[in-house]
């Protein structure tokens, strides 16, 4: 509005025209015109006879265009407060006018005619009677704009609605209560939750309680305690009281207001039933928990979060063990790469389908698992559906297996196989086809049988199988010639047909029976040599089924003296003479033939005649498996060769006899010479020793009176004493070396050997002999008479060294290219050898020899013995004894053992 | 302990190899009695005082007992049984000499318990020194065990 309009409009309508204006004082013009409350003045009739500025400001008119208009104008367009239209005659002003009583504080809208917008009043209406009248001369309105206002609240409206409506939907009320004054304030919802009357209002805190689930008030009590005395917001899960109802899931969240004081002056809450929530959640988890598939929710970073209970029936391992270990850990070894390239993918948001890869069970087998995974990489999820695959690929393997073997076995039959088509065209040929016709299968493909096999003449074989099976629809087997394969074959042909039973393809197998034919021939012709055999034999040949003769050759009918057709047809019985020897042989045939295919026995048959001869049967069956098939037998007349082998038995009986009686006697020889020698050891040295001791006294007691003669005589008679007894001594040793009996164990010769040396250098310290002993050397035997052997022989070393001042006795045992020599690897050979006086190799033979001496007492004293009972101890052992020598060349002397 | 005033028995039926043994014996200076009994009978007879040995002090037990083996009557095996079961004599020395070199013999006697086993050799010299070193071990280095007077 400008200062012009409204001079302008002061000017128009000035307010001395208001005759009864209970005003008209400066004062009062000056507040018409400046207050904010928009004025107007309607005559009797209503029509607008005056108005303020700041009605023309409401209004939108200027007070020229007011003026005259009345209350039923349209332009108006005046609303009551719900909205609807408000007729000019309802208009407070008119009212007023009508009733002629004030109207107060009425609410409309009308439209300012400047903007077109509309405005919102509120309005009062004071009707003006002159004194005596009954009707109003003139009725004046007084306005404001409360637009504003009104959008406000219609603001506050829509938002309160708009969170009703909000808490309807989420189930979730809302709740304030003041704890200084016990009061409350409830949402909408918050009734609608609990079932109470909102017209109640909210009910005291003790009645709230009488909602809850008796089971859950204590602890409700005990957080609403809490929240007072801490005031942190708490959220808790109870549920409804069952009397009142279908028990409700409801979630309350609570929390205090603070005044500066720390005083709790308000405590705000929530409450939200969740029951539908939670079943959603119950089903989400039952269809979790159920699925036949392996579903699970993992990391990206390579943990499972969680796995359902189908895991487990798959793997065996408990949803823990799962969680707790990388995935990785159980996928196997070789498809870790494949599996790690998979995780990148789903690391990279691509979803993966169908990747399958082994997983380890608790069993520590391996299943194969194909994979359905979905990633959310924003949550660093994977949602993983899996299944146990292991059967369908080991059956996809076996299929191939399978597959695999038929072709296999296809390619290694030993005969031409060909697959035909009903048109008799190649579809397929094996190995052994392809060989028989030299060419390759790519040849042979599509081509016709008859052309490749039959050619060059080509033409469709007489009775070819594969166009009777094409007509008839019957598998075939026929022998025919095969020009192409150049031999005769067993060919058969055998139909496959397709669903329908319609033929489809032809399997055709060739078997090359040239050779079988053959063979057949042969062994017609070898037939007819076996009989003429069988009638000409030198022996007696017959068959026998179930023991009934069926043939018999010229031969046996001759032994038996019957003819042939006396002996054909009858019991086998006949011939014997008696029913056990009939049964025996039976017996003594069946189980010999059971163990090793033939029986032969010994029997005795009675000829028609009634002469009884000695046979020698042999029977074997014509088929091991079924005796019943027969049994063919060859007869020998062994009766002269019995007879004779009765004599040897005679004469053997006669033999064992006189062994036995000579075994006696030479026993009661050895017991003998056991006994001889037994006095030879005790008796014949006796005297010895008189006679040696007594000279001995005699030396001492008279030497005096003997001169030196007497004295070398006595010398002389001791030695020969004492030479006798060495030659008892050493035949006892030799008896001993015979007698005794023998003991075997390991023997260490070695240090056998060591110690007679060391004897001997006792006996004789002055000498200087230098003795070289092998170590190590082992033999098995006895003891005592190996001692006996190397005492013998290295005595003898020791002796026939006596004279050399670099005397050298070994004892060895000689290398195997050494013991070649004699022949003897598979032993040791042992040697004694010195460099004495040696022998001469043409008397080695007589060394061995009891009492044989090749040296002169004199040079080298000695009883003949000590050889002899070497040779007799080494054979004793199973081994042997000999000797090498030169005259003055030294010897050698060696021996085995077993 | 002097060792000449314990007797040695020898039992030997061979009037030759008795003065032989009392010769080797009288050689070494062993002049120790010797009781000689001519078979195994008269050898008991002593060790028991019996027969003819009725009044032997039975304190005094032989330091040694030389004892053959082939001997008419009872032969040494037997005899030497026979002290081995007898607790009075079963712990008295006893020298087995004989001529035998039967391995059984041998066997034999060390099985029943003789303390030594001496073959008489041909060579009387060699005799002696076996005498020697039999009366050097017995008469003189060897501690005789405790026995009981003689019953």
């Amino acid at each position: 509005m400008t200062e012009s309009t409204r001079a302008n409009s002061v000017g128009a309508t000035s307010p001395s025209d208001v005759q009864h204006a209970p005003l008209s004082s400066q004062a009062l013009r000056a507040l018409f015109e400046t207050m904010v409350l928009g004025v107007v003045y309607q005559d009797r009739n209503g029509a607008i006879i005056a108005s303020n500025p700041a009605a023309t400001e409401i209004l939108g008119l200027t007070e020229v265009e007011l003026r005259g208009r009345d209350s039923d104008d349209a332009r108006w367009q005046a609303v009551r407060e719900d909205g609807t239209p408000l007729p000019g005659n309802e208009h407070p002003s008119m009212v007023a006018l009508c009733t002629g009583r004030s109207v107060r504080q009425i609410v409309m809208g009308i439209i300012n005619a400047r903007d077109g917008q509309r405005r919102w009043i509120l309005v009062d209406a004071v009707p003006e009677l002159r004194p005596g009248e009954a009707q109003p001369f003139r009725v004046y309105t007084t306005f404001s704009d409360i637009t504003l206002r009104k959008q406000v609240e219609e603001e506050l409206r829509r938002s309160e609605l708009e969170l009703e409506t909000a808490q309807r939907l989420a189930k979730l009320g809302s709740w304030e209560f003041d704890p200084r004054t016990g009061t409350g304030r409830w949402s909408a919802e918050m009734y609608r939750l609990t079932g109470l009357d909102p017209r109640d209002g909210p009910p005291p805190v003790a009645g709230f309680w009488n909602l809850i689930h008796p089971a859950d008030r204590a602890a409700l009590d005990r957080i609403h305690a809490q929240v007072l005395r801490d005031g942190q917001p708490i959220t808790a899960l109870f549920r409804s009281d069952p009397a009142r109802g279908p028990v409700r899931q409801l979630l309350s969240r609570i929390e205090a207001v603070r005044d500066a004081g720390g005083r709790v002056v308000r405590v705000l809450g929530t409450l939200q039933d969740i029951t539908e929530l939670r079943r959603a959640e119950l089903e989400r988890d039952q269809l979790f928990n159920l699925s036949l598939d392996m579903l699970s929710i993992a990391s990206l970073e390579g943990y499972f979060k969680s796995v359902n209970p189908a895991w487990t029936a798959a793997l065996g391992w408990t949803a823990e063990e799962v969680t707790s270990r990388p995935w990785l850990d159980f996928v196997h070894p070789d498809d870790h790469a494949a599996t790690i390239a998979a995780g990148e993918q789903l690391r990279a948001g691509q979803p993966l389908w169908g990747f399958e890869n082994r997983y380890r069970c608790k069993d520590g087998t391996y299943r194969w698992i194909a994979w359905n995974s979905c990633p959310l990489p924003d949550e660093g999820l994977v949602f993983a559906v899996a299944r146990d695959v292991t059967a369908q690929r080991a059956a996809a393997r076996a299929l191939e297996t399978a597959r695999r073997d038929w072709e296999t076995i296809f390619q290694a039959i030993g005969h031409p196989v060909l697959i035909l088509d009903p048109q008799q065209r190649i579809l397929a040929a094996n190995q052994a086809a392809l060989r028989a016709v030299g060419r390759s299968a790519e040849e042979l493909h599509g081509r016709s049988c008859h052309e490749v096999f039959h050619a060059p003449a080509g033409g469709v074989p007489a009775g070819c199988p594969v166009l009777r099976l094409v007509a008839d629809g019957a598998m075939q087997t026929v022998e025919m010639e095969i020009e192409a394969l150049h031999g005769t074959y067993l060919v058969s042909c055998t139909p496959v047909l397709d669903a329908a039973g319609q033929l489809e393809k032809i399997i055709h197998v060739a078997t090359d029976i040239t050779e079988l034919k053959r063979t057949e021939r042969a062994l017609r012709e070898r037939e007819q040599s076996l009989d003429s055999i069988f009638r000409a034999a030198p022996v007696g040949i017959g068959l026998t089924v179930n023991r009934v003769l069926l043939r018999v050759n010229e031969r046996l009918c001759a032994m038996l003296g019957y003819a042939a057709e006396e002996l054909v047809g009858q019991p086998a019985r006949i011939v014997y003479p008696t029913d056990e020897d009939y049964e025996y042989v039976g017996r003594e045939k069946y189980r010999q033939i059971a163990e090793r295919g033939t029986g032969t026995v010994e029997t005795r048959w009675r000829r028609k005649d009634g002469r009884i001869i000695d046979v020698l049967l042999s029977s074997t069956p014509l088929d091991a498996t079924d005796f019943a098939a027969g049994v063919t037998f060859t007869a020998l007349d062994i009766t002269d060769r019995k007879a004779a082998e009765a004599e040897i038995r005679k004469l053997n009986a006669e033999l064992e006899r006189r062994v036995e009686q000579r075994t006696a006697e030479l026993q009661a020889a050895n017991d003998e010479l056991e006994s001889f020698a037994y006095a030879v050891s005790h008796d014949l040295r006796a005297p010895l020793r008189s006679i040696d001791g007594f000279s001995q006294a005699l030396i001492e007691d008279c030497g005096g009176a003997l001169d030196d003669t007497g004295r070398q005589h006595l010398g002389r008679v001791r030695a020969a004493a004492q030479r006798m007894g060495g030659l008892i001594d050493d035949l006892l040793n030799l008896s001993r070396a015979t007698r005794r009996e023998l003991r075997r164990e390991s023997v260490d010769l070695s240090a056998l050997a060591a110690g007679v040396l060391a004897d001997l250098r006792a006996g004789e310290p002055e000498r200087a002999v230098q003795a070289v002993v092998a170590p190590g050397l082992t033999g098995a035997g006895d003891p005592e008479l190996l001692r006996v052997l190397l005492t013998n022989l290295l005595g003898n070393a020791w002796k026939f060294t006596r004279g050399r001042a670099d005397a050298t006795i070994a004892f060895g045992s000689l290398a195997a290219d050494e013991a070649v020599r004699f022949g003897t690897m598979d032993r040791p050979v042992y040697f004694v050898r010195d460099n004495g006086a040696g022998f001469d190799m043409a008397y080695a033979h007589k060394l061995f020899v009891p009492f044989q001496r090749l040296h002169r007492a004199e040079d080298y004293p000695g009883t003949g013995v000590g050889l002899a009972t070497v040779l007799r101890i080494a054979r004793r052992h199973g081994g042997q004894a000999w000797a090498e020598g030169r005259v003055n060349g030294g010897a050698t002397f060696y021996f085995t053992l077993s | 302990m002097q060792p000449d005033e314990h007797v040695i028995l020898l039992v030997e039926d061979s009037a030759d190899d008795r003065d032989l043994t009392l010769r080797a014996l009288r050689q070494n200076r062993i002049r120790n009695a010797v009781v000689v009994v001519e078979d195994g009978v008269e050898a008991l007879d002593y060790l028991f005082g019996r027969g003819r040995f009725a009044d032997r002090d039975p304190a005094a037990w032989p330091q040694v007992i030389l004892l053959d083996l082939k001997l008419p009557r009872l032969d040494g095996l037997e005899v030497l049984r026979a002290i081995r079961a007898d607790e009075h004599t079963r712990l008295l020395p006893v020298v087995i000499l004989t001529s035998s070199r039967e391995e059984q013999d041998v066997l034999e006697s060390y099985k029943l318990g003789a303390n030594s086993y001496i073959r008489k050799p041909v060579d009387f010299e060699q005799f002696v020194e076996a005498v020697r070193q039999l009366g050097l071990y017995w008469l003189v280095l060897n501690e005789r065990p405790p026995l009981p007077p003689g019953g």
